[in-house]
């Protein structure tokens, strides 16, 4: 097959999937934030529960917020499942990537002796893939994969700093 | 606080790192109108939020004047070289190549292919590009460049031991920042490997030059090596499993202050370097002596030894005390 057109389709997948993947970083991020919130919020439901308890309040609120524990327990629990195939989901898709970008970077090494990275950026962060320039305006974040049958190389950039 | 930082990552949650980091501390415009770019360079290895190694080093970089815009460009190398378990950070002047600074890891841990790289920007005082970003195989010709590894490192900046150092008898003085102590163990991070250069270092003050017995105020026994002593009147070698000392005398009586006196002199710094064939001199109170080490074995420690102090009763045990600051240990490789 021409090598031309598969270097374009093992990049454009490439790209496609790493873009996948840092946003499923994000997702997991979130969740994981939000599920530990709410587990602060169960223990304190939990402190204030014993606390009523222990000085004999009424019966009836102290069941109220129990099934209010309760709730939240079962959402906790859905959020840890929802985390746990996230993480499965993007496992699946790095070890995709690390396959694809292995035949790929072998294809390029053995053309021109490097491969031009295939970059992700957060929203601050530009990529430009045709001039291969990464713009930072102020804090940002560029991901990029990695995966060759060499063992030992160097990998290399070039930092221009804007002053004015 | 990072300008530009190069994180390789080796698993799937980014635990264990690979950073090389580029930190601008200062850009002056000189008189001649060329702009003076002051940076520190580092590199490290962590994981599980532990960091096992670092290197650092500043460097300043001058640009000429006369560019249309404001550009300043800096290449960045990062290289790993697996036969030699090194990851090499590389940072060179593009307008000037003679300007260049390499630092870099020999480790074992993190001698594999990353999964990937994070490059983090977090400055916001100046707009960045980073342009041909590749990964190319290296020259049949590429030959690694030597690197300097630290495996002891000790200010006493804070109280509290530094990697592999502990002591049964230290006291840490707050006001000076240094140990006063009579006996110390210092494991490096990495045993030095068999011929290379290396360099030990500290700054070391008998609180007493009066032992009871004999004539021996301390011994540094490093191991693998031999025993660096300093005595009354003299400082001494012997190499290990070798009945030969080596010895030269001091010029004239000695006493502490000779050693400190409001702060360590220089007298107080005690040098040890070895050069990869087995050559090794040993700098301490103003005097040298140059005598060979077996350089086939590896050195992994090294420790202080006291003596009884004059002033030691039977009731009443007193080693000689010594203040202590500023161990340094690296080899090159």
């Amino acid at each position: 097959m021409n090598t031309t057109l598969v270097r374009k389709y093992l990049r454009q997948f490439i790209k496609r999937s790493a873009k996948q993947k840092f946003w499923l970083d994000e997702t997991i991020r979130k969740y994981q934030e939000n599920e530990n919130e709410l587990k602060e919020n169960i223990i304190d439901l939990k402190d204030l529960i014993a606390d009523m308890e222990s000085n004999k309040k009424d019966p009836a609120q102290i069941n109220i917020l129990k099934k209010n524990q309760q709730d939240k327990e079962n959402i906790r629990n859905d959020m840890l499942s929802i985390i746990e195939t996230l993480k499965e989901t993007k496992e699946e898709l790095v070890n995709n990537i690390q396959n694809q970008l292995s035949e790929l970077t072998e294809i390029e090494i053995n053309t021109g002796g490097f491969i031009s990275h295939i970059v992700t950026t957060d929203y601050q962060t530009k990529f430009d893939e045709e001039k291969n320039i990464i713009s930072f305006e102020e804090k940002g974040h560029a991901e990029i994969h990695i995966s060759t049958y060499l063992e030992s190389w160097k990998d290399s950039s070039q930092l221009r700093i804007l002053t004015s | 606080m990072s300008i530009l930082l190069f994180s390789y990552y080796f698993d799937v949650n980014k635990t264990h790192l690979v950073n090389c980091g580029f930190q601008i501390n200062n850009i002056k415009t000189k008189q001649d109108g060329n702009k003076e770019v002051e940076f520190l360079a580092y590199i490290e290895e962590i994981e599980n939020d532990n960091t096992n190694k670092r290197e650092s080093i500043t460097g300043i970089f001058t640009f000429p004047s006369g560019s249309q815009k404001e550009e300043h460009d800096i290449d960045f190398i990062r290289t790993r070289y697996e036969r030699e378990k090194k990851w090499i950070f590389e940072i060179r002047n593009n307008k000037n190549p003679e300007e260049k600074v390499i630092i870099g890891l020999i480790t074992e841990t993190a001698n594999k292919n990353p999964l990937g790289l994070d490059i983090y920007h977090n400055e916001d005082n100046y707009k960045a590009e980073l342009r041909a970003n590749n990964l190319s195989q290296l020259e049949q010709s590429y030959v690694a460049p030597k690197l300097t590894q630290t495996i002891a490192y000790g200010n006493f900046n804070e109280p509290g031991y530094p990697y592999g150092f502990t002591s049964l008898t230290a006291k840490y003085d707050a006001i000076n920042k240094l140990f006063e102590l009579s006996d110390f163990t210092q494991i490096f991070r990495d045993p030095i490997p068999p011929s290379s250069a290396f360099r030990i270092e500290m700054d070391i003050a008998p609180l007493s030059i009066a032992p009871k017995n004999g004539s021996h105020i301390f011994s540094l026994s490093i191991k693998n090596l031999g025993t660096v002593s300093l005595l009354t009147d003299r400082i001494a070698y012997q190499k290990k499993n070798d009945t030969n000392v080596i010895e030269t005398y001091f010029s004239s009586y000695i006493d502490p202050s000779y050693f400190y006196s409001n702060g360590f002199k220089e007298n107080a710094k005690l040098i040890i370097s070895g050069k990869e064939n087995g050559e090794i001199t040993i700098q301490y109170g103003g005097l040298t002596i140059q005598g060979t080490y077996d350089h086939t074995k590896e050195i992994p420690e090294m420790s202080l030894q006291s003596y009884e102090d004059q002033t030691s009763t039977d009731s009443s045990f007193k080693w000689i005390r010594y203040y202590l600051d500023n161990i340094k240990a690296t080899y090159t490789k």
